[in-house]
């Protein structure tokens, strides 16, 4: 089991009352899912990605990441785990500006002290370029390169650490239906090649991709 | 992340925004160059200073008539004639083992016409021993004798200005000048001594014979003098040989055990207190006030830095999404300061340097750049990095990664 979470609430103190974003979850993954999380706005589903990630802490209840029991560590803790087991995947691809492909590729690596240097760690980014299908395209910057080839880069950039998990936050809202389905066919691939997926999205026709939809509603899954 | 990579990191983002990295330096960089140039202008001065002063003469002793404050000029020449010749041929006599050479001086002043020019200057008698006791000889021709002392001969060597500006730069030795309507005959040229460090040209002087200035220039009474001149043997009985000068004069004088001395005994030493400590006082000032700059320039780079961590928000939420922990933020955005300051403190270095000998080249100073002083700014510049680059840096690393991802 890749994560095991159980009676998970996060509660956040708006003046006189407490309110529950999540308000008693109980979810797990297995190893080789691909799970996609869908609501409405303030349905939860990203509090809920933020809790697997180990962005934020739950205010009550379990959460075990690759049998790690993540609740209570402090925050560099956290994000040493997050450096080894979660490869995220933004909206807003979040490269760094100004900054080549490759490098940006290489950046979790620069927080993995067991990561090879030099040559070794340019030789994998490359690997990894090519894998998403832009090996021509190591030295442009994120300027330089379409909505669809920038997610890719991250995607890439996700898997450089070899993570367990990869998390996916609306991957596809800021792409076109083409570069969406481009991008939702890789992730397939990846997870026929054994990699978790835990995607969260509103949108119908990219959860169809996943193997199975967890739905959420006022903090809790209802489906 | 090891230290050379965070530096990597650092220096990725500097050169991301070069002109902005610069313009945030420069309060550095100006700061830095302030105080290496004006150190170097200062320690100039005074190391040149240092070596006029012993160029001025071998272990010398000097005694003024009248009474000197320290730190002041010396109002007694002229005003008190209570020292004489004889004084100091009476201390020679008593201690020979302290006493080199000496020679009293007299001092005058006067219009020097040589056929259609004129220079007004200063004129000291002194006996042949001066060359000895000032190490300061002449450059061509010679100098005068003990048999023109006795004579009163009417006879001198001149300074280089006295040359430049009567003799038109001629060879002047042989020639025959006038003063108060006398004529003096020019036996020789001393050798170049330049300008003072306070500004005083040492070769605008005509130097003639004791008897000569007092009977025939000033026509006072033959005895009084205005200073006298000792050179002692060693530096080491500089103390001792004070002590027994002021007992000898006061004796001749017959000061009694209250009166005040009517001399004043003075060394190279004291006079090289008195300038240093002047022109360190000039230097200490300075160098606060290219400090205040240094400050400036820090907090120049706290605001910039304070910019750039909110302007970097998103990136700072995505390094800690793939796992840097605070304590790498924190390193980032501190070495990112540090190496700021310090590339804008080497920059300041350099410049700073490069200043000072321009500076002095145009004006004629001395520059003298000490390491001490360029290892303390680089210390300082790396200083003021990390100072005033830990609280944006702080802020950073306490950044929430969620927040920083939504941030907009």
């Amino acid at each position: 089991m890749l994560i095991e979470i159980k009676e998970l609430k996060r509660g956040y103190n708006m003046g006189q009352e407490e309110v529950w974003a999540l308000n008693g979850v109980s979810l797990q993954v297995e190893k080789g899912d691909f799970v996609a999380i869908m609501g409405h706005s303030g349905s939860g589903k990203s509090t809920l990605l933020n809790v697997i990630g180990c962005l934020d802490v739950p205010t009550s209840g379990s959460y075990a990441l690759d049998g790690i029991a993540v609740a209570g560590m402090n925050r560099a803790a956290l994000a040493r785990v997050r450096n080894q087991k979660i490869g995220f995947i933004f909206q807003s691809f979040n490269l760094l500006a100004r900054t080549t492909a490759r490098e940006n590729i290489e950046l979790p690596m620069l927080y993995n002290p067991t990561a090879p240097r030099g040559k070794a760690l340019h030789d994998r980014a490359e690997n990894l370029l090519a894998q998403v299908g832009l090996g021509d395209r190591m030295l442009h910057t994120p300027s330089q390169l379409s909505g669809g080839q920038q997610q890719r880069v991250a995607i890439a950039r996700a898997l450089m650490n070899n993570p367990p998990l990869l998390l996916a936050d609306e991957p596809t809202g800021n792409l076109d239906s083409r570069a969406t389905a481009d991008i939702m066919q890789f992730f397939q691939k990846l997870n026929e090649q054994g990699q978790t997926i835990v995607m969260v999205t509103h949108e119908v026709d990219v959860a169809s991709f996943a193997k199975r939809k967890v739905i959420m509603r006022d903090g809790k899954v209802v489906a | 992340m090891n230290g050379l990579m965070i530096f990597k990191v650092a220096m990725r983002a500097l050169l991301r925004n070069k002109v902005r990295s610069i313009l945030t330096a420069l309060g550095i960089i100006v700061g830095i160059a302030a105080v290496i140039a004006v150190v170097a202008i200062g320690e100039g001065a005074s190391t040149s200073m240092k070596a006029q002063i012993s160029s001025m003469g071998d272990n010398m002793i000097i005694v003024f008539g009248g009474s000197m404050k320290k730190g002041g000029v010396h109002g007694g020449s002229g005003g008190y004639q209570t020292l004489m010749g004889e004084d100091a041929d009476a201390m020679f006599r008593d201690y020979p083992e302290l006493i080199k050479a000496y020679t009293p001086l007299v001092r005058s002043g006067g219009q020097a016409i040589f056929q259609e020019k004129n220079w007004s200057t200063q004129i000291q008698g002194v006996k042949p021993e001066f060359v000895a006791v000032r190490k300061w000889d002449v450059s061509s021709g010679v100098f005068f004798t003990e048999s023109d002392m006795r004579t009163g001969a009417r006879v001198c060597v001149v300074g280089q200005t006295i040359v430049d500006n009567l003799f038109d730069g001629l060879d002047p030795i042989g020639e025959t000048f006038r003063i108060k309507n006398m004529p003096f005959k020019v036996l020789g040229v001393l050798s170049k001594k330049g300008t003072t460090s306070m500004g005083q040209d040492q070769d605008d002087i005509i130097i003639m014979p004791l008897t000569t200035v007092s009977r025939v220039l000033r026509r006072g009474s033959f005895n009084n003098v205005d200073q006298l001149l000792f050179s002692i043997y060693s530096m080491d009985q500089l103390k001792e040989t004070k002590r027994v000068l002021s007992d000898l004069l006061r004796q001749r004088h017959r000061l009694g055990p209250t009166v005040e001395d009517d001399f004043t005994i003075i060394d190279m030493t004291e006079i090289s207190d008195m300038l240093t400590s002047v022109s360190s006082m000039m230097t200490i000032l300075m160098a606060v006030v290219a400090s205040i700059s240094l400050l400036v320039g820090g907090i120049g780079i706290m605001n910039i830095m304070l910019v750039s961590v909110t302007e970097r928000t998103r990136e700072i939420g995505l390094r800690m999404a793939i796992g840097a922990a605070p304590i790498a933020i924190l390193l980032q955005f501190l070495t990112e300061a540090a190496v700021l300051s310090t590339m804008g403190g080497i920059l300041g270095i350099i410049l700073g340097v490069a200043g000072a000998y321009i500076v002095g080249d145009l004006n004629k100073w001395p520059i003298y750049v000490t390491p001490i002083s360029v290892v303390i700014s680089f210390g300082f510049s790396g200083f003021v990095g990390i100072f005033f680059g830990f609280y944006p840096a702080l802020r950073a690393s306490r950044l929430n990664p969620i927040d920083c991802l939504r941030y907009e």
